[in-house]
């Protein structure tokens, strides 16, 4: 990165202190050159340590060994224009700003010039100690803030690379960890349900108890590791569906099949109804199982010991083309306040709730994702003490991106 | 006379390995393993078993690529296979399921579900 260039200090005149500059010019004509010289001297607030030439060829050799913190080009240079010198320094990377000087006013050129990323333009009959100042001002102040901009957006770049290179490695990492957790989780529940299933001798009811405990705990492990890689892939884009049309009914009850085991234990009875047997969605069966168990769980896990939870589909009313499974409880209900957040990532309700009841956080916003995946809608209708009431909408038919999905 | 069926078993966790060959031999089936791809195709080619139970990320060859180069050795016929993995991705399955695996079960396994897909890759195959 170039040196930061001297600033222009606004209040350099009230201190009557002085600040230093070095300046370059370039003009064929020694004349102008000369002026330039005298009105930079007469400039309040700072000195100026002019480096001049009136040859083009010359400027190269002069650069080297110096580095200035502003520098003036002649439009006309006869070898060449202050334009190519310029274009040919910029190839070469020019680390200050240049103003062109014109001999006269020409508001096409002016335009270009800036076009071609000069800091200013100034027609030579208006310089005088005050105009020089000013474009002096103004091109150190623009060319310091160009120079931010771009260490900015370089870094910027640089970190969304990173970034890009660090998610890919999570992504990688996760896969891993995943597979690394499951294949030992595996064998434990294999081999927890070969005894359990009897095939190394009969059970007494205090071992089948204790079998059937550590073999929910493998399941509940499986599930956190599963949660944990969708989100993971969530936030790759790198999740898709597996969808097609199909009847809703055996998907509930699956559903309902895979949480009987809570159920029994918490003593909830779960019920399932579907208006109409031949109600069907375009759906991933696995990731609305998967949806329908985490929304089954939650209610079975905050409800009362000997609660209801029921489960009920229908077609939409409004707006057709939707169908509306609810999952509903009894519980303990939920704030008002809270019902946009508990879709969020990681959310809790409360540190204690964390504690006391488990879970990653990643449940309803695995179902917010999924449901929103199909191009469908999730929401909940609760008041505390009151019970809960989770509802979400699933196309019938292969969703159309923007389509109105209702809230 | 029901004959007794031999399954082939890829899997290159020895623990799963034992697990599944307990089970399987307790619904009565005969069984033999390989912990990795190569040793899996051999197997395969001399036991020409009637049903494999295929992990994918194994070491010497993935368990697709055991299927698509017994199917390149025309001295051996079809083997039903069910493809048996860890992974989550439903392209895998997808893969699989184009490949003409009978089934395709995520681990962890149930083993009751395990039995019952195998029990109806081999009368599938029987019927056939």
């Amino acid at each position: 990165m170039p040196s930061q260039p001297a600033l222009l200090d606004p209040s350099a005149d009230l201190q009557q202190t002085s600040q230093h500059l070095v300046v370059f010019a370039v003009d064929d004509s020694p004349d102008d050159l000369a002026l330039l010289r005298y009105h930079l001297a007469r400039i309040k607030g700072f000195t100026v340590d002019l480096h001049a030439t009136t040859l083009a060829a010359e400027v190269p050799r002069l650069l080297s060994g110096i580095s200035p913190d502003i520098a003036f080009f002649d439009y006309q240079l006869g070898a060449c224009t202050g334009w190519e010198l310029f274009a040919e320094l910029q190839r070469k990377g020019v680390s200050f700003p240049v103003i062109l000087l014109a001999d006269q006013g020409d508001e096409e050129l002016a335009a270009e010039t800036i076009k071609k990323g000069f800091a200013d333009y100034l027609p030579k009959e208006v310089i005088g100690p005050k105009s020089l100042k000013r474009a002096i001002g103004n091109s150190l102040e623009s060319f310091r803030l160009r120079h931010a901009l771009i260490e900015y957006s370089t870094n910027l770049e640089h970190m969304v690379k990173e970034l890009r290179s660090r998610n890919a490695e999570i992504q990688s990492f996760y896969h891993s960890l995943s597979h690394e957790l499951k294949t030992p989780l595996t064998a434990m529940r294999e081999f927890v349900s070969i005894v359990l299933d009897g095939l190394q001798g009969p059970l007494n009811d205090g071992q089948r108890d204790s079998l059937e405990t550590s073999k929910a705990a493998c399941d509940h492990m499986v599930a956190c590791i599963n949660d944990i890689l969708d989100s993971s892939r969530l936030d790759t884009g790198k999740l898709s569906l597996q969808a097609r049309r199909q009847p809703l009914a055996p998907v509930l009850r699956r559903a309902v099949a895979h949480t009987s085991a809570l159920a029994a234990e918490r003593k909830v009875v779960v019920t399932c109804g579907v208006t109409d047997d031949g109600l069907s969605a375009w759906i991933d069966d696995q990731r609305i199982v998967q949806v329908l168990n985490n929304l089954i769980g939650n209610a079975i896990k905050f409800s009362p010991l000997g609660a209801r939870v029921s489960i009920h589909a229908s077609a939409a009313t409004e707006p057709t083309g939707f169908v509306r499974v609810s999952v509903r409880d009894n519980g303990c209900g939920i704030d008002p306040l809270e019902h946009e957040r508990i879709f969020e990532r990681l959310h809790q309700t409360s540190v204690e709730d964390a504690a006391v009841r488990g879970g990653l956080g990643l449940g309803l916003y695995l179902c917010r994702e999924l449901v929103q995946l199909h191009g469908g809608s999730i929401g909940v209708r609760s008041e505390v003490g009151q019970g809960s009431e989770f509802i979400f909408f699933l196309p019938v038919n292969k969703s159309i991106p923007n389509e109105k999905v209702p809230a | 006379v029901n004959e007794i069926k031999k399954i082939l078993v890829v899997e290159d966790d020895v623990d799963i390995n034992k697990a599944l060959v307990y089970r399987l031999r307790a619904n009565g089936y005969e069984v033999s393993t390989a912990g990795d791809g190569l040793i899996g195709l051999c197997s395969a080619v001399r036991e020409q078993p009637d049903l494999m139970i295929l992990d994918i990320a194994l070491p010497a060859g993935d368990g697709f690529s055991i299927v698509e180069r017994l199917r390149a050795n025309t001295k051996v016929g079809e083997i039903p296979f069910i493809v048996l993995t860890a992974s989550r991705m439903p392209e895998l399955r997808e893969t699989a399921l184009k490949l003409g695996a009978f089934a395709y079960i995520e681990k962890p396994y149930d083993g009751a579900v395990l039995i019952d897909r195998v029990r109806a890759a081999l009368s599938a195959c029987a019927a056939a």
